[in-house]
């Protein structure tokens, strides 16, 4: 006989927790590098993180970043590109090399038992790359030819317009690719970046997932001896732009859709109005049951998705609004995105709509500390801006906290149309 | 590590799997409805993936579904492919049973009303134009599928033929649809976090017990795919940036014997950079500027796939001589004991890699046990382990022929 229960009516819903977030173990290598530790065991693999003071931000030419960091694996003295490969390969274990705007991450997956092998061959990799020209002209082609795919996305020239008048031309942050930056680009550029932000450039390890006594060890062996990252950076600092207002089309007249983007500076994740700028962010577009969502997707079909999100970097945060819509629909969507951004400022956000965003965004939470690479993840963005988990535990505190008045105070200073500046690729009909 | 899982088939059909792990706060709640764009009709493709959509627009009982989620911390998202239709949730445990609740309400039928009906058409045409249509190379698919299959359904892909199936979707053919495909018999439920097996259960009972097994009007049979005799082959002149090449054959099927032997044939292809079409394509001879090959994993006979886009100033016939080259030394040489190793670690690190949370697990799990058993998921490293060089080479040789190749070609539009 099955048992026969009452489901006439909802569940009820309990506020999502993570309990309070503690900083992860840190074990500081002999030069002073803190090495941060992130067991478990719900996991076979473990997962290294090399961070280095070597993002684009440090250029001296465009590209010099993504390009030594994408040759550290070309070749050494002992082991050609194709060896190094086959090596990391061979031993089942996946290396990542990327670079953002202030940082570049070097990150190696692996089983444990194969631990101190690739670990040694990824340090070798990375302490003594030789940038082999034949490999440089082969990534010099290969990336230029997707860079020419990527420019006639209407996606990925409305955002390079964006940033170039939001941070200015001659800025790392908003300078855009040209396709014979390609061609100038020299070994000799990407021996000197390395020298400056790799060999002397490491801030910080991580270890996430399996992890024991064992690769501590290997790390302080490996990484132990380095030369710590010069404290302190020279980033050029950002000049005063005059984009406020501004609004650029850039026509393209066999797009089927149009990609708008708004955006304004804000502040960065250290200020204390980001955490309910968070807020903010979330009920105009930073989520799927977001305004801008209800209104552009569900209620007009006018896109498949719009979304709006904060970025920050160490120069800067800034407010980002963005949607592919279809071209008939370029003006009507324009207008309602500034619809809501009106409303936000002027409208006292209801108290059923705060709660709803209260209890998605603590669930998101809950979804973004699962695990030891996403605890990894989530502590190395608040370390990066001088923060710690803290800066989550503080960001709940103020999701459960946060007042309408609070909010649309908070838009009224943060979410004016004047400020913000407005980029459209396609077409406008 | 084993994926231990409870399995259950409540009064009315419907399948439950349970893994339970206690290292994390969030659930996860996955539903496999046993229909994918394979089961459409020709006339009205795209259907499968548009009623995908209509599942989020709430029912009768509770309006508005996302809301009803979000208040609980719940994220929700669904997926639909040639084989199959599915959902899921995550959510913090302690609000697990709003997950069921709304799941089990949408199993009863969404809202077909006429608002949701028009939105949803308009979102999918955009999503079809945003990524079929308004990207280059973005209608490979729509191109390559007819011409590898001439009979079997997974000659379109999931958005459909074309936009206007979509807009022609009526509300009487997307109820039949959902009378034949969505009813607790053609489902597979699995619930996977910190949960004991028998709650589970008796959740499960609650919420989805009381709906009816459905008429479940027999499915119609689907016809399988010749082998081809002639090579297929189509050239297209496009707006892109650099001039691409596709080949095609159709493979066995996801449950056969085989299967795995063609997993490891295409990373012994194209297993990371150390893959040989990389290695001698890209990185030697400089023909290609990347190059991959894979497997689709179709549970019905599904696709081996290679694909490269050719360097500038390379003859498209340059490429494929050396492409094909390539091919043939796969179906001739047997891979050394040492690249065949290599394959064997990185499947068995990805594999983990790949099941890490309880989100990837409940729908591998559902996976796995609709094409036979859940369990089976744990065999997948030895299963992978155990294929030879012999396998391989017999394999290549058998499959990739050239007359059942089909070849698909993008030349860029020149500028001379």
């Amino acid at each position: 006989m099955k048992r026969s229960e009452k489901t006439d009516r909802p569940p009820t819903v309990k506020l999502p927790v993570t309990g309070v977030l503690k900083n992860p173990g840190i074990h500081l290598l002999k030069n002073g590098i803190p090495l941060y530790l992130f067991p478990s065991v719900s996991t076979e693999i473990v997962r290294l993180d090399l961070t280095f003071n070597a993002g684009t931000v440090n250029e001296s030419l465009p590209l010099q970043a993504r390009f030594t960091n994408v040759l550290l694996p070309g070749g050494t003295a002992s082991m050609s590109a194709e060896e190094i490969d086959e090596a990391f390969d061979f031993h089942g274990s996946f290396p990542n090399f990327s670079v953002e705007r202030d940082k570049a991450v070097v990150q190696l997956f692996m089983l444990p038992a194969d631990f101190s092998k690739t670990a040694r061959l990824l340090n070798h990799v990375i302490s003594e790359p030789l940038f082999p020209e034949q490999e440089m002209k082969m990534h010099q082609e290969t990336r230029l030819q997707s860079f020419m795919i990527n420019r006639q996305k209407v996606s990925f020239i409305s955002l390079e317009s964006m940033l170039e008048l939001l941070f200015g031309s001659g800025h790392p942050y908003g300078r855009r690719i040209q396709p014979e930056y390609f061609d100038q680009i020299t070994r000799d550029h990407l021996i000197s970046f390395h020298n400056r932000f790799y060999t002397n450039g490491l801030k910080s390890v991580a270890l996430a997932g399996r992890i024991s006594d064992a690769e501590i060890t290997v790390i302080e062996e490996l990484f132990g001896e380095r030369p710590a990252s010069h404290a302190g950076n020279s980033f050029p600092l950002l000049p005063e732009t005059d984009y406020r207002g501004r609004k650029i089309f850039i026509g393209k007249n066999d797009a089927l859709q149009s990609s708008l983007r708004i955006a304004g500076k804000t502040v960065k994740m250290d200020h204390p109005d980001f955490q309910g700028l968070k807020v903010v962010n979330t009920i105009l577009g930073g989520w799927f049951g977001s305004r801008l969502m209800k209104n552009l997707r569900e209620d007009k079909g006018f896109t498949y998705g719009i979304g709006s999100s904060l970025h920050s970097y160490a120069l800067g945060g800034l407010s980002l609004i963005s949607t592919e819509t279809g071209v008939q629909h370029t003006r009507a969507a324009l207008r309602e995105i500034y619809r809501e951004m009106n409303t936000l400022n002027s409208k006292l956000v209801s108290m059923s709509e705060l709660r709803l965003v209260r209890n998605s965004m603590l669930g998101d939470l809950v979804r973004q500390f699962d695990g030891p690479f996403s605890l990894c993840d989530s502590f190395m963005t608040a370390l990066e801006a001088g923060l710690d988990m803290d800066f989550y535990n503080n960001l709940q505190e103020k999701i459960r906290s946060i007042t309408p008045g609070e909010i649309k105070q908070l838009a009224e200073t943060y979410y004016n149309k004047d400020n913000f500046c407005e980029v459209v690729a396609g077409r406008m009909e | 590590m084993i994926i231990n899982t409870s399995k259950y088939t409540l009064d009315n059909g419907l399948k439950l799997l349970v893994h339970t792990d206690t290292s994390t706060p969030l659930a996860a709640v996955n539903i496999l409805y046993n229909v994918g764009s394979k089961n459409e009709h020709p006339d009205m493709t795209g259907s499968a993936h548009l009623f995908e959509h209509l599942m989020f627009g709430g029912t009768g009982a509770v309006r508005d579904f996302d809301r009803s989620l979000q208040l609980a911390g719940g994220e929700s998202n669904a997926f639909t492919n040639t084989d199959i239709t599915n959902y899921y949730i995550t959510i913090p445990v302690s609000n697990i049973e709003t997950a069921l609740w709304l799941e089990s309400d949408r199993m009863k039928g969404p809202d077909l009303s006429d608002k949701s009906l028009t939105v949803q058409k308009k979102v999918v045409a955009e999503e079809f134009r945003q990524r079929y249509l308004n990207q280059p190379y973005g209608d490979v698919m729509l191109n390559l599928r007819p011409l590898v299959y001439k009979v079997h359904p997974y000659r379109w892909p999931t958005i459909g033929i074309d936009i206007s199936h979509i807009e022609k979707a009526d509300h009487e053919r997307l109820r039949e649809f959902f009378t034949t495909y969505y009813h607790p018999e053609n489902a597979i439920l699995t619930i996977a976090g910190n949960i004991k097996p028998e709650k589970a259960l008796r959740l499960a009972n609650k919420w989805f017990g009381s709906i009816s097994p459905g008429a479940s009007p027999a499915k119609p049979g689907l016809p399988g795919e010749p082998v081809k005799k002639e090579p297929e082959r189509l050239s297209l002149t496009r707006d892109v940036p650099a001039d691409a090449i596709y080949k095609a054959w159709v493979i066995c099927k996801r449950s056969d014997y085989e299967f795995h032997t063609f997993d490891a044939l295409t990373d012994i292809l194209a297993g990371g950079e150390s893959g040989r079409l990389y290695a001698s394509l890209v990185r030697d001879k400089r023909v290609f500027s990347e190059i991959n090959a894979f497997i689709t994993g179709e549970l019905d006979n599904g696709m081996l796939l290679i694909y490269g886009r050719i360097s500038d100033k390379v003859a498209i016939e340059t490429a494929e001589e050396a492409l094909e080259e390539e091919i043939e030394r796969l179906r001739k040489e047997p891979p050394s004991p040492r690249e065949l190793q290599k394959v064997k670690n990185r499947f068995e690190s990805s594999f983990h890699l790949s099941h890490a949370g309880v989100l990837h697990k409940a729908t591998a799990l559902s996976l796995f046990e609709l094409m036979g058993d859940a369990m089976k998921i744990n065999e997948e490293v030895s299963s992978y382990s155990s294929v030879t060089a012999e396998m391989i080479t017999e394999t290549a040789d058998k499959i990739l022929t050239e007359e059942s190749a089909s070849t698909l070609l993008y030349r860029k539009i020149s500028n001379d």
